[in-house]
């Protein structure tokens, strides 16, 4: 069950997918561009400014 | 300048009438009527109304206790009512978080028609979630709550879930994690049980702020070393985009507690849902014209306490994320102005954690960073 979160990385050194596509969203973020391609059903409390649905 | 006061309204048609009894419910002392506390038909225009009518981009949260206990009619004559607004030019998204086990064909074809975007409350493992989300028979809900999520997801509808950390669950981040993997669930957000309100006996379920802090890094390492993009947990991906020079904030990191208003089902507004009815917090109601709601003595008050809060943080190195908190979470009571030291000590330490990982990776990710400028 655990092997889920075990992923061989093509080297030490390289950049996570996560953080390169953070830092393009960082990026389009600062810029005051939405992220291209986002269909409604996607968007969501996770494409806002603000995720204040907590329960 | 825009007044961003009461804006988003989190809105409760049964108060905390719920068909769950969840150990850690701040309503589930509450032996709420749900016919006698539903939101009447011209309350619920009068809700709608209030909020459109001096916006132009508006999202409606609806919320419980469980808010599909209102009924399809219900939802069905609120977006009547969003429709003549939206016929005038204005942008209305309808957020629900529910528990997801009374979701029915007719209800999936609702929300799919009329793009509601759907959050449900899941505790992980089954393990887990029936120690705390239960009926109040003391039977657990998670078999109708996965069965509701299959609904959703087959609608393409399942916008994701809040898993509510306690001390049945805080020790098992990687079980946890693992488990959303493997179900295909990959929109998260984590939330502490919070000591508020009725529940009697929240306070054995409560963790502590270096519990929850030590909860989150282990995710935030787990989040990194899958490296999936698909899976996205809304507190890390917050820290994370705002120390690379993003600008998308989580609610408790916006340092704007006074945006976000709960409306009942009489039409009263109070503050964040946080503090439930709290007097202090009662900014009068949707009956009110919203310039008299917006300029409310007692939303005065609060709103210059968020900035005593915010110029007592500025000094902080990581107040470019938290610009001073949750008013909930990070203060011991309503009225102080000093963040709990446990709290910011855990939060340092936290957003400490991812900078220094991101940091790790080379400069690239940090050139032009929020992070990098807050150092120069």
């Amino acid at each position: 069950m655990l092997n889920s979160v075990s992923v061989a990385k093509t080297g030490s050194s390289s950049i996570p997918k996560v953080l390169l596509q953070a830092k393009k969203e960082a990026t389009m973020q600062a810029s005051g561009k939405e992220k291209p391609g986002t269909r409604l059903g996607e968007k969501g409390p996770w494409d806002k400014g603000h995720w204040a649905n907590r329960k | 300048m825009f007044c961003r006061s009461v804006t988003t309204p989190i809105v409760k048609p049964v108060n905390g009438a719920c068909n769950l009894s969840c150990s850690y419910c701040y309503t589930s002392g509450l032996k709420e009527c749900v016919v006698k506390n539903r939101m009447r038909p011209e309350i619920l225009k009068t809700v709608i109304d209030f909020f459109c009518s001096d916006q132009d981009d508006i999202e409606f949260i609806w919320h419980g206790g469980e808010p599909l206990l209102a009924g399809l009619k219900f939802y069905r004559e609120a977006i009547e009512i969003q429709h003549a607004w939206r016929q005038r030019g204005k942008k209305i998204t309808n957020f629900l978080q529910t528990n997801a086990t009374l979701i029915t064909p007719e209800w999936i074809r609702f929300f799919k028609e009329n793009d509601f975007l759907i959050g449900v409350s899941l505790d992980g493992p089954k393990e887990f979630h029936d120690q705390v989300r239960r009926y109040p028979t003391g039977k657990g809900s998670y078999d109708e709550v996965m069965r509701g999520i299959d609904l959703l997801r087959q609608a393409e509808i399942f916008n994701g879930i809040i898993c509510s950390v306690s001390t049945v669950n805080h020790g098992f981040p990687k079980r946890i994690f693992n488990f959303f993997i493997v179900k295909n669930i990959k929109k998260l957000k984590f939330a502490r049980v919070k000591s508020i309100g009725h529940c009697d006996n929240v306070s054995s379920l409560v963790i502590s702020p270096t519990q929850y802090a030590d909860f989150m890094i282990t995710i935030f390492d787990l989040w990194l070393e899958l490296d999936d993009p698909e899976v996205e947990i809304r507190d890390i991906q917050s820290v994370v985009g705002l120390i690379l020079g993003g600008n998308k904030r989580e609610c408790i990191y916006m340092g704007q507690c006074d945006q976000f208003v709960t409306v009942y089902s009489d039409g009263s507004i109070y503050g964040c849902d946080s503090f439930p009815k709290t007097d202090d917090l009662c900014f009068g109601s949707v009956f009110d014209k919203p310039t008299a709601v917006k300029s409310n003595s007692q939303l005065q008050i609060f709103r210059e306490l968020l900035e005593k809060r915010k110029e007592f943080c500025r000094a902080c190195n990581w107040y470019f994320i938290c610009k001073g908190g949750c008013a909930k979470d990070c203060y011991e009571q309503l009225d102080s102005v000093e963040p709990l030291s446990k709290v910011c000590e855990n939060l340092q330490r936290y957003f400490e954690h991812i900078s220094t990982k991101i940091r790790s990776y080379g400069s690239y990710l940090t050139e032009n960073s929020t992070f990098q400028r807050e150092r120069r």
